[in-house]
């Protein structure tokens, strides 16, 4: 076959091109640390790193979720343990005060009274901004004198009363706390939940705190809390399509449906401390008793949901590095092939250039005078 | 008659002819890196005998001619490659620019933000009332349409860039043309004394590969030596000593078709007859690949802004509101045809198509077939015979058209009456996608909750519309979104790789015919240095026998 000078140059030219290129493409690899630097390299690696990594932020998606979740049950386990160990405070001086004269009496009245307040402060707890016990009414506490004014329409106002109370003053307060509205129901408050219809100016939309003053022909009434929320739970995203119902209703807790609603409880407590009454108070430290009961129930009933948050959370833990073990394989650089290679190609690059010198180089021209 | 004189002479003839061949050596040297040169010969012959008392005795060496070594055939077959070439290694051009803009290497790509997106709506289950998790929902979302949008108008950028390209290269072709017809005067001229115009020829020649480069051609020579050029459907660019000029026309998607310009100033489109070299390549990139990613994007946009838009309807805000949507932006595309008035597609980017409508139905029934990648409808109607309403109807099942209105139902459609082809345009769905602007101005808007007495802790909503990530939502219920980008982004991939693989291919196809023909007709300094000894010596002798001539005729004279 005839081989003429283009030839050869043409020739060697595009094997040198080829190598280099082979060369650039394996200095790539090395640097980037990735096999794949852009769709072409692979493309079904390529959609296989993109999954991958579509997955690794769903998990860590997943492990936080399921985090606040934990904070939140964790936050409601603490919170109704510091619940329980105050109303079997309640309890124990109501059991003491059974045989108690009526100046201790008077003064377990008191006791009971910010005890009480603090269970009510407890109930309140909130979550970040959020209270945990009312439901889906998380912009309002769980328990407490608390009206809201919505699109011009005022709700109603409840609170309840330990006994029959021939005046009733309910006192609408702003933010700081000045009084911008004064209720006084005709025909006082009875015994239990009050319901009492707005009355007066309309304050703007929002959400206001009222208090509420009773007495009847035997003195002062006592006034309790009532629940403001609703029965909406909360969801935690666990996994695909999945989902972890958590109670926070605060009635669960508090007032349950067939049982004793602490408040009033602790209300008549007071009351019937302040009377002197004996056989209520003999009462009431049973009914305290079940209202302590239902506390613990709510938390037993809560320990298989955070049972629950932990073992999906051991699951997605586990399965992450195995995501990013499949991630590295398919995406990252073996450093040791890589290097070996190059230095493959290197030598089969310089052994190519050596080669081409020796041909180009000579040619008749040289030897012919 | 053998005499001393005619010793001289046939020695003279011997001198010239080995200078001339001397000459065309020298030719050769000088041409040695020059492309598409074809080393020369001189054909020497012996010259016609004389009679003598001895018998014939030879006169000596005639150069009769130079030739080219040359393969005919071999020629065709490179210009030939050299389209498939030219058109692969546009192409391939065209998808290294559109797999840069797919760049998901460095995880700040579409997949990266879809997922984000997908991950703060799962942030807001957690706080639905959460004034951070909507910021940074609203972050998000501003991303993720962001990258919609950037996307889509670097695509639409790089297929103008194709029409920057095309405009070149439609300029060089005429040019080219042009040069052709010129050379071919010049050989025609050149020839007519008997004898080949090699360099000439080679100059055609390379022209001519060029030109095969840029566009597909059918090219042939006839007795006279002139090469005819043809191309598309049998258009003729080059004819004897004049040529012809292709133009460019700005079609109904607003790019550049490519059209040849006639005799008398008419113009026809010859784009769709167009098969090969690089201007198939950048339509190809332009009007398949490209428009084909546009479209793939439109459709993901456009599903999402649907159901997404759906859910979030259906929600409730903390503000009270419902009926917001989360996602705008989406817009319909609509055109006209001749009397079919108001076609309307469905809304979304992927109603930017063509509607066509052809002859050549056997039946008034007509008949239609969308493109896969394109979306692109073609009616084949029977010419005189289909009606305006029958197509209209037709059209109207396809479910990429919302409603089309015909003028006249009853009366046929002619396809030389009016235009029967039309661009759908307006639509968007990837280019316009927002995020709401009244969410934007109020981040109160954003529904986490499904019922209105369920503000502002219910987050039933948000965790429906979390759930969309997992949901079948594309590819007719068997595609998650995410899925369906990184599909898309996998297409992209593997069509480079493949335009890639072709190119390689082709090139050592090229390569191989390149070194077949240098070998036949390249220039060998080694051999031409041979041939420069060869005929230096042979000079050398005749100019030896010029002397003994002398030297005898000396003897002659000095004898009186």
């Amino acid at each position: 076959m005839r081989v003429t000078n283009s030839m050869m140059s043409n020739t060697i030219t595009g094997y040198l091109m080829r190598q280099s290129e082979e060369l650039y493409k394996v200095q790539e690899q090395i640097s980037s640390q990735k096999k794949i630097n852009r769709p072409s390299d692979d493309p079904t690696g390529m959609r296989n790193v993109l999954d991958y990594r579509n997955k690794i932020a769903t998990v860590d998606q997943y492990l936080d979720n399921i985090a606040r979740g934990t904070t939140r049950l964790e936050t409601t386990e603490i919170t109704l343990d510091v619940v329980n160990d105050l109303i079997g405070v309640v309890r124990e001086i109501s059991q003491q005060q059974a045989k108690g004269t009526t100046q201790s009496r008077l003064f377990a009245a008191d006791t009971v009274r910010d005890l009480a307040n603090q269970v009510v402060d407890l109930a309140n707890t909130k979550i970040g901004n959020n209270y945990m016990f009312s439901g889906h009414k998380t912009d309002r506490p769980a328990f407490g004198h608390v009206v809201e004014i919505s699109g011009g329409i005022p709700g109603d106002l409840e609170f309840g009363l330990a006994a029959d109370a021939t005046n009733v003053t309910i006192e609408v307060m702003d933010e700081s706390g000045s009084v911008i509205n004064t209720i006084t129901p005709a025909g006082g408050g009875t015994d239990g939940v009050n319901t009492v219809a707005w009355s007066g100016g309309l304050p703007t939309d929002g959400l206001y705190k009222f208090t509420v003053t009773a007495s009847n022909a035997g003195g002062d009434v006592v006034d309790y809390a009532t629940y403001n929320g609703d029965t909406g739970t909360v969801r935690i995203i666990m996994g695909e399509n999945s989902e972890l119902t958590i109670n926070a209703d605060g009635r669960e807790i508090f007032a349950p449906a067939g049982g004793g609603d602490a408040f009033e409880v602790m209300a008549d407590l007071i009351t019937a401390l302040k009377n002197d009454d004996t056989a209520a108070i003999s009462t009431l430290t049973q009914q305290l008793d079940s209202v302590r009961t239902q506390v613990s129930e709510f938390r037993a009933a809560s320990a298989p949901k955070i049972y629950q948050l932990e073992t999906t959370e051991n699951f997605w833990s586990n399965y992450k590095p195995k995501l990013e073990q499949l991630l590295s394989e398919t995406e990252n650089v073996d450093l040791n092939e890589a290097v070996m290679r190059l230095n493959q190609l290197d030598l089969a690059y310089q052994s190519t250039i050596a080669t081409a010198a020796r041909i180009i180089q000579p040619s008749l021209v040289n030897f012919l005078k | 008659m053998s005499d001393i004189y005619g010793i001289m002479s046939l020695a003279g003839n011997a001198l010239l002819a080995q200078r001339k061949a001397i000459t065309v050596t020298g030719n050769n040297i000088a041409n040695v890196n020059t492309p598409g040169y074809s080393r020369q010969k001189l054909i020497l012959e012996n010259n016609t005998p004389l009679q003598s008392s001895a018998g014939p005795m030879g006169n000596g060496v005639d150069a009769v001619s130079v030739e080219r070594v040359y393969d005919r055939f071999l020629g065709l077959q490179i210009n030939s490659e050299s389209e498939t070439l030219g058109r692969w290694e546009a192409r391939m051009g065209g998808l290294e620019l559109a797999e840069v803009i797919f760049d998901e290497s460095g995880e700040f790509g579409l997949s990266q933000s879809l997922s984000q997106f997908w991950g703060s709506w799962q942030d807001l289950t957690n706080d639905p009332s959460g004034y951070n998790e909507r910021v940074v929902l609203q972050a998000r979302s501003e991303v993720m349409t962001g990258t919609f949008n950037r996307i889509y108008s670097d695509l639409e950028r790089a297929q103008k860039g194709f029409d920057a390209s095309i405009e070149g290269a439609v300029a060089e072709i005429n040019q080219l043309s042009q040069q052709i017809a010129e050379l071919n005067q010049k050989i025609m001229e050149d020839e007519a004394s008997g004898y080949t115009a090699n360099d000439y020829r080679d100059q055609r020649d390379r022209v001519v590969k060029e030109l095969s480069g840029l566009i597909d051609i059918n090219s042939f020579e006839d007795a006279t030596g002139r090469v005819t050029v043809s191309v598309g459907a049998g258009q003729t660019l080059v004819e004897s000593n004049s040529s012809r000029s292709l133009t460019t026309q700005v079609n109904g998607f607003g790019f550049k078709d490519i059209a040849w310009v006639g005799p008398d100033a008419t113009t026809v489109d010859i784009t769709a007859d167009i098969s090969n070299g690089k201007l198939k390549g950048w339509l190809d990139a332009r009007d398949v690949d490209i428009r084909g990613y546009m479209r793939q994007l439109d459709t993901l946009a456009e599903t999402m802004t649907e159901q997404v838009n759906n859910l979030h309807q259906a929600g409730w805000g903390l503000d009270g509101s419902n009926g917001n949507d989360f996602f705008t932006g989406t817009t319909t595309a609509s055109g006209s045809m001749g009397p079919l008035t108001n076609i309307t597609a469905v809304a979304g980017g992927t109603g930017n198509i063509r509607v066509t409508v052809v002859g050549g139905g056997l039946v008034p029934t007509p008949s239609m077939t969308t493109d896969s990648v394109t979306g692109d409808i073609q009616i084949v109607i029977q010419d005189g015979a289909t009606t305006q309403g029958q197509i209209a109807a037709l059209l109207q099942t396809h479910t990429g058209i919302d409603s089309v209105t015909a003028a006249a139902p009853g009366s046929a459609w002619n396809l030389s009456a009016g235009t029967n082809t039309e661009v759908l345009a307006g639509g968007s769905s990837a280019e316009g996608i927002q995020l709401n602007a009244a969410i934007s101005n109020d981040l109160d808007l954003i529904a986490a909750s499904s019922t209105s007495t369920g503000i502002p802790g219910d987050n039933s909503q948000a965790i429906k519309i979390a759930n969309l990530q997992h949901a079948l939502t594309m590819n007719s219920n068997s595609s998650t979104f995410e899925n369906y980008y990184n599909s898309l982004v996998s297409t992209v991939g593997g069509t480079l790789q493949s335009a890639n693989a072709y190119y390689t291919h082709q090139s050592a196809m090229v390569v191989q015919l390149e070194n077949r023909r240098e070998s036949i007709s390249g220039v060998s300094l080694d051999e031409e240095m041979i041939n420069l000894v060869k005929f230096q010596t042979a000079y050398d002798a005749a100019a030896k026998l010029i002397t003994t001539a002398d030297e005898l005729l000396q003897t002659v004279l000095n004898m009186v």
